[in-house]
């Protein structure tokens, strides 16, 4: 027994010791045979614990197993190991990998017969196939599975099938092959999407003649078909479903008409944009009429919907290649009216195109074809003025969105809009002149223009011949005056453009714009206005020193007087040091201007540049930055200009005394008696005199205190006593000489 | 503002059609009556209907009249072969 016992304990130690070290299986085989001769309870929950711990291993193994078979492409072992895995395990995970390898195996089967289908020639149902083994499979490699599905339903005819399965393929952002890209194309085609079986063919590089020709052939069917689309939308303009007249005027209301327009703006973008791609890709000539009318009939349905933006990319945008001034080329004053319009309209609803706007507005509104098309039954017998205020009424229309314009750019710095709205002021007045001088003469109507119209579309010349042929010599014919007229040819010469800036008081950019040479009278007019406009803004800003730009002045005066009237009051005004100065030095460069000249005198520069002058010596003189003698050499300067400037005259006589004065004092002080005499008895101011004689009273103020001795006292006393008797012998300061003489026991002097 | 476009008719309407269109405006309440009234206003005056006349409506027909849309004469068959230049061995 007792050996029995000690036998039981050795192998229970063993079946521990395989438990520690994880070996469950041999484990649970020692602790077995314990249990058979102890029936203890705790030997079998361990027999049970090692029993479970093995299986786990096992299942392991098996996944492990699995997964080499899968790296071999052996889904149905791997499959197998997995099943017995999860028999051990239940694990949900393991259920779901062997459901996809039963698929994916079930699709190997199905894409294999797929492919023998396909190989008969039976592509219908080798399609079916591939779509079968497509949804079967979940790995990589689905999309040539899709692919060849496409293939095969191109082979077997089922084109709009095809296309959606080429579709989904392109969807996955996966590439098609070279196969599938021809193959899609094809199917396009067939369905009638050439213009999409092109693009498609597009990612096709090969030089096959067979294919090219192919290609050529499909672009040919999508010309056709473009025409074919532009005559039934056509058609379909004239008349809509319950068959209303929907063209043009003749629609009942906006409405019905953008309801037949509906997707049109799509279908005739797509059909411009065909026609593009059908002359850039493949050179179809003939092709321009058919862009056009796609681009018309675009801007027009654009217009019904309000987008007039869109519209305004079509035409202004340079990019594009029928900008408006291309078309404006092509199309002359047919299409001015639609510019002025679309720009308009732009610039009412969103604040753009301001620009075209000022540069079409006026030019379409004074037109003749538009003057037609001012008219109205209910202007009776007065229809020109009518006319004219229906061209008003357009004019203060557009006026309104500039006012309404510079109130949203007031303060944000938007120079180009203050500049747009100085040339819209400008050529509103322009254009009224222009067109009264062509008065209604066909061969000239198309001379109305604004200025910047004519050199855009070179017309500035004839303009100009036609200022010239309203000009007698003196220029006022027809114009106001001769500035009037040599003003309105300046904006359509050369120097226009200067003179646009000039309005908009960017006076560098006026003057860095100036041609070199002036080549005619507007020309030359056009440089000494904005030379002259600039001198006149350094002199108020300081920008740099003036005298320059003021050469300009005196043949600019003898146009245009007014500038020199203005310029003289100005300079009247002026009282500040600097800004008398700075005048002194304008007016002084037009004087010396028309002197070199030779010009018809300007009186009235020369009288103000006298009284500047004065006034600045003065202000300089009481600032002690000037003395005495330069004052009175300036003053004389200015008497020289204007012997009739009181003020420099009054000026100068104070100047002279208060001169002579500080040479008697000088005299005086050195004791030189007999020259301080002289000059108070040559004086012609009785101010020199007062001030000898106050000297000399001065003097004998203190001879009481002075520390002569008498007899000194008394040859003082007598030697001013006949010094001012020889400035004066009726000065009562002699009687008082005498009384202090007799003071001091002098004999008084006889 | 586009007169026409809130009463919805063209231009070449009568008066009567310009006072009938804005009950129409009124009931359909797309707009204000106070734009519906400024546009009836508008449309009235036989000046600035004519400025509106010029303003609101595009003319592309001298264009389109000037434009030949004649189709080619030869247009190829629609139909084209399949090409197996393109296809992959299997």
């Amino acid at each position: 027994m007792k050996k029995s016992v000690s036998k039981s304990g050795a192998m229970l130690a063993k079946a521990e010791k395989f438990m520690k070290r994880g070996n469950y299986l041999f484990a649970q085989k020692e602790f077995a045979k314990v249990y058979k001769n102890n029936k203890d309870s705790v030997i079998a929950a361990k027999i049970e614990h090692c029993r479970q711990e093995a299986a786990k291993l096992k299942a392991k193994d098996l996944v492990k197993r699995a997964r080499k078979y899968l790296k071999k492409n052996k889904k149905l072992a791997a499959c197998r190991c997995f099943e017995e895995a999860y028999a051990i395990t239940g694990e949900k995970w393991l259920a779901e990998r062997i459901g996809e390898l039963t698929e994916a195996a079930a699709g190997n089967d199905v894409e294999s017969a797929a492919r023998q289908h396909e190989a008969k020639g039976d592509y219908s149902k080798a399609a079916k196939l591939y779509e079968q083994s497509y949804n079967l499979n979940s790995e990589t490699g689905r999309s040539l599975l899709k692919q060849r599905q496409a293939a095969c339903l191109v082979k077997s005819e089922q084109y709009e099938q095809a296309i959606e399965c080429y579709d989904l393929i392109l969807e996955g952002m996966n590439a098609p092959t070279l196969e599938s890209a021809y193959n899609y194309g094809f199917a396009l085609s067939h369905q009638g999407r050439h213009f999409r079986c092109l693009k498609i063919w597009g990612l096709i590089v090969s030089g096959e003649k067979a294919f090219l020709k192919q290609k050529e052939t499909v672009a040919r069917l999508l010309e056709a078909d473009i025409y074919k689309l532009l005559l039934l939308s056509d058609a379909h303009l004239q008349e809509n479903v319950v068959g209303m007249p929907l063209k043009g005027e003749d629609a009942k209301t906006p409405d019905d008409k953008a309801k037949s327009l509906h997707n049109y703006p799509h279908d005739l973008a797509a059909a411009y944009e065909a026609s593009c791609y059908l002359q850039s890709d493949f050179g179809f000539k003939g092709l321009d009429q058919l862009k056009t009318y796609c681009q018309w009939r675009l801007i027009e349905s654009l217009w019904v919907e309000e987008q007039y933006e869109t519209i305004a990319d079509l035409i202004f945008n340079p990019n594009v290649s029928n900008r408006s001034a291309a078309l404006l080329e092509t199309w002359g004053p047919t299409i001015l009216a639609n510019l002025a319009r679309l720009s308009y309209k732009c610039a009412q609803t969103s604040g753009r195109q301001l620009t075209e706007l000022a540069l079409y507005w006026f030019t379409a509104l004074y037109h003749p074809t538009t003057w037609r098309l001012f008219s109205n039954p209910d202007f009776n017998n007065d229809e020109f003025e009518k006319k004219t205020e229906v061209r008003l009424k357009l004019i203060s229309m557009a006026d309104a969105i500039w006012s309404h314009a510079g109130r949203n750019h007031a303060g944000n710095g938007s120079q180009s809009s203050d500049e747009a709205k100085s040339f819209w002021d400008i050529e509103k007045q322009l254009i009224a002149d222009i067109d009264s001088l062509v008065n209604g003469r066909k061969k000239m109507v198309h001379l109305v223009c604004t200025p910047r119209f004519a050199i855009h579309f070179g017309v500035a010349d004839q303009v100009l011949e036609l200022i010239r042929s309203a000009n007698d010599s003196q220029g006022v014919r027809y114009f106001k005056n001769r500035e009037h007229y040599l003003e309105s040819g300046s904006y359509y010469s050369a120097v226009g453009k200067s003179l646009y800036y000039l309005k908009a008081q960017a006076y560098k950019k006026a003057l860095d714009n100036l041609p070199e040479n002036s080549q005619n009278e507007f020309e030359k007019y056009g440089i000494l206005k904005v030379r002259y406009t600039y001198g006149l803004y350094c002199l108020e800003t300081g920008a740099e020193p003036p005298g320059r730009y003021f050469d300009s002045g005196p043949a600019l005066f003898a146009i245009a007087p007014h500038y020199e009237t203005e310029l003289v009051k100005k300079a009247e005004e002026a009282n500040e040091l600097d800004q008398m100065t700075l005048y002194e030095e304008a007016l002084n460069g037009i004087y010396t201007q028309a002197l070199k000249e030779k010009s018809e005198p300007l009186v009235q520069i020369q009288k103000v540049l006298s009284l500047v002058m004065s006034r600045r010596a003065l202000e300089m003189f009481n600032k002690d930055m000037m003395n005495n003698k330069t004052l009175s050499i300036t003053l004389k300067k200015a008497l020289k200009l204007n012997p009739q400037n009181e003020f420099a005259r009054g000026l100068l006589e104070e100047t002279k005394a208060d001169l002579e004065i500080l040479e008697m004092e000088k005299a005086l002080n050195r004791f030189k008696m007999h020259k301080a005499c002289k000059i108070a008895v040559e004086s012609d101011y009785p101010k020199v005199t007062e001030a000898f004689f106050e000297y000399m009273e001065y003097g004998l103020k203190g001879i009481h205190e002075s520390s002569h001795d008498t007899s000194q006292k008394l040859l003082i006393l007598n030697e001013t006593y006949d010094w001012c008797a020889w400035v004066d012998d009726k000065h009562p300061i002699l009687d008082e000489i005498e009384i202090l003489i007799e003071e001091f026991g002098g004999e008084v002097p006889q | 503002m586009n007169p026409y476009k809130i009463l919805n008719i063209n231009s070449n309407v009568t008066k009567a059609d310009i006072i009938l269109s804005v009950t129409t405006a009124m009931r359909a309440r797309k707009y204000s009556a106070d734009k519906i009234a400024r546009a009836q206003k508008e449309l009235l005056n036989p000046i600035s209907k004519a400025a509106h006349d010029f303003i609101q409506f595009l003319d592309i027909e001298p264009f389109l009249k000037a434009i030949d849309l004649t189709p080619p004469k030869q247009t190829p068959s629609r139909a084209i072969e399949r090409l197996s230049l393109f296809d992959e061995k299997m």
